[in-house]
């Protein structure tokens, strides 16, 4: 198995440094770090990747059973550790990527230096006692959005190339379709991500941790965050200005100035 | 004058904006824009109209992301606001609007970001179009889909059941046709089982056919991968089919170029089969002159080889318009054709799949009267010499299973009398388990040399039973034999998976069974 390969891993940055690993959320490719992770290059090892299955994976290596729950993500984040042999790691990942660095700091402990969560929700269905934010009836109603928009997936996810004066720096890539996704593997992760629940695995983390919670966010709302950061012993959450659910893309020097400001 | 022109321009200006206006504000589709939060600054008539909600209610109030449904929203912030983000615009996004009286209205939207001079973003322009009528279609044409595919994958199975059911009393029929041989029939028997045979192996092949022309459309075809040395499975491919021809007075002339590597890995069954069928239609389409089998290595490197085969004859041919479509599945040259030679019509389109798997293209030239070419590439790796078990084999020929003792397990009394009577035939002795788990007690109790396992059995399973003996004393090393109607090509993976050292299919082939048998007890040591 080429986990390299596999999981279309890309380094930069200063190499033998202290390793950042980003991980991104459902949806999206390794290019929602686009505007964060080069602020990182100059002091740490950047490794940035796909899951299996989004942008440029091989999505041949998806294995049912493997993927069906999220240890199965966060086993290919401890495989590209070891592959790459990364230690003392700063974890940063984008919603559902959090559990997944939840769950790989937990199975080894000692791998990881600190984590950093944007946006984490354990549980995204509403249960007694704890709000979620959706109802499994919710949770179908995006299935039946991802159909719909994978009907005209090649209209609606075709590349876009346009006039990009203001960053020029993109025009190149603008001719690739970011967040291209196997729209088949997107069903069943969006299936996994949205019914997971990982409340019970947050208590056990021993990694130094951060929680970003964006203002108005829909996927993970300010309570969720701050479950998070009750159940995550000695975790720290910052409360960003940003809205919605990717400051990483809407707010990328927010974002960054929380994530410094953590690590040093 | 001058003043006229002035105030018809002011005018005139004036017709223009206020058309502008309506135009925005009466548009056949909704126009809604927000500043880069989300928030509503701005939504023409037209969406108020479909939405039910006023003016009051959006602007200044909300996000364009409240206006969707749970799911949709979800949609909007993992996908739709990361790539607008990043492309500064999406296309053709499918969402349903929540309206006011809480009913879905499907759209398709689609958004571009204005940026202020600094490239930050300004403002957000979505455009969405009535997708209500489109999203019907786009329904209606999935459920058609999986419609048609339930309906071919039970017409897929009910296929593969039909020729299994069919299969199993065949193998009765064609194992006791091959029993009574031995009886000393008289000259007038003798031919009518030689009418018996030749019926019931016509008969065989086809259903074989069927299923693997069914399998291969349930695209479950897969290459069983091992080492085999060219030269000897060339031979034993064209011996058989030289016989047929030779009566008739046609050559059948078999050449492997000298440079052609002799160790390589492969699928020698399925490989069997191209040729077998390459040839066998060579040979049932040549009345006179000769066929010509050859294999050329087309590219050669390292660690792998283009085999090219070809197959040529002068033969019959095929007619231009037929040309085409001869790889076609239930297609013959000809009606003509297929009621003198007779055939399914489908071996020419399972041996095109089973080229494709190989990486390669099935490829024919032909001229009515001149005959026919057909052509190849295999894709194989090569491989290091090994040591063949050919030698091994031929002995097993000679010496027969005396002093074995091997356990029959099955609960069919005709395939019971069948292999208990070929096993005597070469001097083993035999018990009999009517089920699984008198399988597992005996093989516990006794010992033995082998034991041929039949999978569907009363009570316990030939699977289950095999993984008791081989958790049992000495189970570990035992041959057991997989003997099964529904296993044919590609699928050793499951003779591995349940345990079994090895299997025959039914109807059973003497010679096979013998072969395997003398095999595994000699390995077994």
């Amino acid at each position: 198995m080429d986990v390299r390969r596999r999981n279309n891993i890309n380094i930069s940055g200063k190499i033998g440094a202290q390793p950042m690993l980003f991980a991104h959320g459902f949806g999206c490719d390794q290019n929602m770090w686009r505007f964060v992770a080069p602020a990182f290059e100059a002091d740490y090892e950047v490794v940035l990747f796909d899951h299996v299955g989004a942008g440029q994976s091989d999505p041949s290596a998806w294995r049912p059973g493997k993927y069906d729950s999220l240890r199965g993500y966060a086993d290919d984040v401890l495989e590209i550790c070891r592959e790459l042999g990364l230690e003392r790691v700063i974890f940063v990942g984008h919603s559902v990527s959090s559990v997944m660095g939840v769950l790989a700091a937990v199975a080894e402990p000692e791998r990881f230096d600190a984590l950093v969560l944007v946006g984490p929700s354990p549980r995204y269905v509403d249960d007694e006692g704890y709000v979620g934010g959706f109802s499994n009836e919710d949770i179908e109603g995006l299935l039946e959005s991802l159909e719909s928009n994978y009907l005209g997936w090649s209209s609606a996810m075709a590349p876009v190339i346009m006039g990009n004066a203001d960053r020029p720096e993109l025009g190149e890539e603008l001719t690739n379709s970011f967040c291209r996704t196997n729209p088949e593997i997107a069903r069943h992760f969006a299936r996994v991500t949205f019914l997971s629940d990982n409340r019970q695995d947050l208590p056990q983390v021993r990694t130094r941790t951060l929680v970003l919670q964006c203002s108005d966010d829909v996927i993970a709302p300010q309570a969720v965050g701050e479950f998070v950061h009750r159940q995550i012993p000695g975790s720290a959450l910052v409360h960003l200005k940003a809205t919605g659910h990717c400051p990483n893309l809407s707010a990328p020097e927010e974002t960054i100035a929380a994530i410094r400001a953590f690590l040093v | 004058m001058a003043e006229f022109e002035e105030s018809y321009g002011l005018a005139h200006r004036a017709a223009f904006e206020e058309s502008a206006e309506e135009l925005y504000e009466e548009a056949p589709c909704g126009y809604l824009s927000t500043d880069p939060d989300g928030r509503i600054v701005r939504v023409n008539r037209t969406l108020l109209r479909w939405t039910g909600y006023t003016e009051e209610q959006l602007v200044g109030q909300r996000r364009f992301v409240d206006l969707l449904t749970a799911g949709g929203r979800i949609y909007h912030e993992t996908h739709y606001a990361p790539l607008l983000r990043m492309q500064g615009s999406v296309r053709e996004i499918a969402l349903d609007l929540r309206c006011a009286d809480g009913a879905n209205l499907p759209m398709l939207v689609n958004s571009t970001t204005k940026n202020d001079a600094a490239g930050r973003p300004l403002v957000v322009r979505t455009m969405l179009f009535d997708a209500r009528h489109r999203r019907e279609y786009e329904r209606e044409l999935l459920r058609a889909r999986e419609r048609a595919e339930g309906a071919d994958r039970a017409k897929a199975e009910f296929i593969s059941m039909v020729s299994h059911e069919i299969r199993t009393p065949l193998g009765a029929i064609m194992a006791v046709g091959h029993l009574l041989e031995t009886t000393e029939p008289s000259e007038r028997q003798q031919k009518y089982l030689r009418i018996l045979r030749s019926s019931a192996e016509n008969l065989h092949s086809l259903i074989n056919d069927i299923l693997d022309f069914s399998r291969s459309e349930a695209g479950k075809l897969e290459l069983d991968e091992r080492p085999f040395e060219l030269r000897p499975l060339l031979q034993e491919i064209v011996t058989p089919q030289r016989v047929r021809v030779e009566q008739r007075g046609v050559d059948l002339v078999l050449e492997v170029a000298e440079s052609c590597p002799e160790h390589l890995i492969g699928d020698r069954v399925k490989i069997g089969q191209i040729l077998t069928n390459l040839i066998g239609n060579a040979v049932k389409f040549t009345e006179a002159g000769s066929i010509r089998v050859e294999a050329v290595p087309w590219e050669t490197d390292e660690g792998s080889v283009t085999l090219g085969l070809t197959v040529s004859d002068t033969g019959i041919g095929i007619s231009p318009d037929r040309l085409p479509h001869i790889f076609d599945a239930f297609t013959q040259a000809s009606p003509e054709v297929s009621s003198k030679y007779g055939g399914t019509g489908l071996g020419l389109a399972i041996t095109k799949r089973l080229v494709e798997l190989h990486g390669g293209e099935l490829r024919v030239e032909s001229e009515v009267g001149r005959g026919s070419v057909f052509r190849c590439g295999l894709r194989l790796r090569r491989a290091a010499p090994t040591p063949t078990a050919e030698a091994a084999a031929a002995a097993a020929e000679e010496a027969p299973l005396r002093g074995l003792r091997v356990l029959v397990a099955d609960d069919n009394e005709v395939n019971v009398v069948v292999m208990v009577d070929l096993l005597r035939g070469w001097g083993a002795t035999t018990d009999i388990a009517r089920d699984g788990s008198e399988a597992v007690d005996r093989c516990r109790s006794e010992r033995y040399d082998a034991v041929l396992m039949d999978l569907r059995m009363p009570k316990m399973d030939g699977y289950r039973a095999t993984r008791e003996i081989r958790g049992g004393p000495g189970g570990a090393e035992l041959p057991i034999i997989a003997v099964s109607a529904s296993m044919r090509m590609g699928e050793s993976v499951e003779v591995q998976e349940g345990g079994f050292t090895d299997f025959v299919g039914k109807p059973i082939r003497p010679d096979l069974l013998l072969q395997k048998l003398g095999r595994w007890v000699r390995e077994a040591g």
